[in-house]
């Protein structure tokens, strides 16, 4: 079908799917319309406020260690809450920010739009889902309240069956984080499987449901390993039972294996939720078809699957045998191929688009710069006789913060602006937008690029003090902490401000062609009256907005 | 292929055949059967396991592609299990490195 041949009368709504109905934030009112909704869109903001509120208390947390490492001895914390401080920093940000943030919040919201579907295949379990992980938040808030923990976020035996913190209470909140995560994954790939519009193919899904539907499968297979982990550490600490302990036959190094079967695949549970954002703004914002659709759906796939098989990287001076690390070092590069292709491909989407620079835009720039090197460094780690020197020191922490922090930031801000009109149906003030992305790139790459020479010189990681000659780079990080902290705080405060002062967005204030798009900005309840038929593909940039409305129909 | 469709007969004799498994596992581990122990103790529970998926979770009514996630399941145990257990097994296949503490002058 040209262009010429649509019927100019039977033109799709200028203002989106479901403009004539009220809202999704307006269709109900009432403190027990959101505590008992099943509505998708409600469920992923109660997520979204959830996620932002562990994202400052872990990013408190930092702002201490960081302030305490301002100078070589004790500045204004002393050593055991500096133990507890770095614990409940990793606990917080891994647990409940950063594997939660992207699959709640934009997941839940734009992956049943980008399908077609009126809400996820069981809306019971995705609601269930968030009271779940607020009921792990409730118990990990407890355990720290009462105790906390010293053991750092890897929980190691022999030193966590002994620790006199809360270990055995830590372990149970993330157990109970764990069955939220399950929950949600089981939800997006039945909702993936099943609920897809007519004439949705597999082929023609937006990208970021690719990367949601990866990330499930590891979510699927990796954490009742995780959970079956730490029961095993958490009745070893209540009750005395040895499971690990040398002196009964046990063996410390198991521990370890179990824990980063789950743990490492555990980082592209945060970082491949990030792959599908960026793959989205990069096409929407060059107005451009990806390079290769294939290469960055399959490779999603890809690394879901490698990610299984190199745990054993995390553990090479733990006592591995030579064999295993061998093994687990060369099958940890081949995760290296599969993140290249995906960046290249973004690159290459570039190449002939029309790109506009919005805040998301940078973005993923941002995210580029510090996934390739974070990548980079990864693989220098992976490599056995390099990691030998570098193992626990601040070269590794500044490697997994440039790769999984850096990558999940910048995509879940990127997120957080990109879909911004979708969910509230206004704009953000763009020049603010602009320079606070720029404070937080600074923020970040002056935090922890210091650090990559802090390790190389030497300073092993969680230590409370350190020799002078660290003390500039340790300042210069702290400096950069505090510039990052800074500049969250003003992108918050400009979506916030945004959210009742913000300019009307319209349906589609970027020109996307993505599926979310076709409905009213923000959705009504139901999203869609009918299920859409669908005729082409998320990334169809060669035909006008017009037509490409036309290709989607909906009403 | 098994296909068949579970009703209440067959759930209370899969039960009842589970508590059979159980006692004998039990049983076979008061025998001081020395090694074979583990193996028949294993043996069992991988039978119970069967039982649980096809009658209990109503796998023997699924079509091959849900049975399919089943067997990956089992393969990613497999996975975990072979690459630790390879950890122990192979820790001292290569000659130990000389004991620096052992001729510190050399």
């Amino acid at each position: 079908m040209s262009q010429a041949t649509i019927d100019a009368d039977s033109k799709p709504d200028p203002l989106g799917v479901g403009a004539d109905h009220p809202d999704y934030l307006r269709a109900d009112s009432g403190l027990r319309s959101w505590l008992l909704t099943k509505d998708h869109k409600r469920i992923a903001l109660m997520f979204y406020v959830g996620v932002i509120l562990f994202l400052g208390l872990g990013g408190t947390f930092a702002l201490v260690l960081r302030t305490e490492l301002l100078t070589p001895e004790q500045t204004f914390i002393d050593a055991s809450t500096y133990n507890q401080m770095f614990t409940l920093h990793g606990i917080t940000m891994v647990w409940l920010f950063m594997i939660p943030a992207i699959p709640t919040v934009f997941g839940n919201f734009v992956l049943p739009i980008m399908l077609g579907a009126k809400d996820l295949a069981f809306p019971r379990i995705n609601l269930a889902s968030f009271y779940v992980y607020v009921l792990s938040a409730i118990i990990l808030l407890g355990a720290m309240l009462a105790g906390g923990a010293d053991t750092g976020w890897t929980f190691y035996v022999p030193y966590s069956t002994t620790s006199p913190t809360a270990v055995t209470w830590m372990g149970i909140g993330i157990f109970v984080n764990g069955i939220s995560s399950i929950m949600t994954s089981v939800n997006f790939i039945v909702t993936t499987h099943t609920m897809r519009a007519k004439g949705l193919s597999w082929h023609r899904m937006p990208l970021f449901v690719w990367a949601s539907y990866a990330t499930s499968i590891i979510i699927l297979f990796a954490t009742p390993v995780l959970g079956m982990s730490l029961v095993l550490l958490a009745l070893d600490h209540a009750f005395g039972l040895s499971l690990f302990n040398p002196r009964y036959g046990g063996d410390p190094v198991l521990f370890q294996h179990l824990f980063w079967f789950y743990s490492h695949p555990a980082v592209y549970i945060m970082i491949l939720p990030s792959f599908g954002v960026i793959s989205e703004v990069v096409c929407s914002f060059s107005h451009n078809q990806p390079a290769s659709y294939r290469a960055i759906a399959y490779s999603s796939l890809g690394i879901a699957f490698i990610g299984f098989f190199t745990w054993g990287h995390h553990m090479f001076v733990a006592g591995l045998s030579e064999f295993d690390a061998g093994v687990f070092g060369a099958l940890s590069m081949f995760v290296a191929i599969f993140s290249a292709i995906k960046v290249f491909t973004w690159v290459a989407t570039l190449r002939g688009g029309s790109i506009s620079f919005a805040t998301p835009m940078l973005y993923f720039l941002w995210f580029l710069f510090l996934f390739v090197f974070g990548g980079m460094t990864g693989v220098a780690v992976a490599t056995q006789s390099l990691d030998v020197h570098w193992h626990d020191t601040y070269f590794v922490v500044a490697h997994f913060h440039f790769i999984m922090v850096g990558g999940t930031l910048t995509s879940f801000l990127a997120a957080a602006h990109y879909w911004f009109p979708k969910m509230f149906g206004r704009l953000y003030d763009e020049r603010v937008g602009l320079l606070t992305s720029v404070a937080v790139f600074i923020g970040f790459v002056f935090t922890f690029l210091p650090q990559f020479l802090l390790g190389n010189g030497g300073m092993p990681r969680r230590y409370f003090t350190y020799p002078e000659r660290y003390q500039w780079l340790n300042v210069l990080s702290t400096g950069g902490a505090w510039l990052l902290g800074a500049g969250l705080l003003l992108a918050l405060g400009n979506l916030l401000i945004a959210l009742k002062w913000g300019k009307r967005a319209g349906p589609n204030p970027w020109g996307s062609r993505s599926f979310e798009w076709i409905t009213a900005s923000p959705p009504s309840k139901h999203n869609f009256e009918e299920t859409p038929e669908i005729e082409r593909s998320a990334y169809d940039y060669t035909l006008s907005e017009e037509v490409a409305r036309e290709r989607a129909k909906a009403r | 292929m098994i296909s068949a469709h579970v009703t209440t007969p067959k759930l209370v004799v899969s039960w009842l055949a589970l508590l059979v498994l159980t006692f004998l596992s039990f049983g076979t581990s008061r025998l001081g059967l020395g090694e074979a122990e583990l193996v028949i103790a294993l043996a069992i529970s991988v039978v119970k396991t069967l039982v649980v998926l096809f009658i209990f979770m109503h796998l023997v009514e699924q079509r091959f592609a849900n049975r399919l996630i089943v067997i990956l399941t089992f393969l990613f145990i497999v996975l975990l299990v072979t690459l630790t257990v390879a950890d122990p097994l192979t820790r001292k296949t290569f000659p130990p490195r000389p004991d620096p503490a052992a001729s510190p002058y050399p």
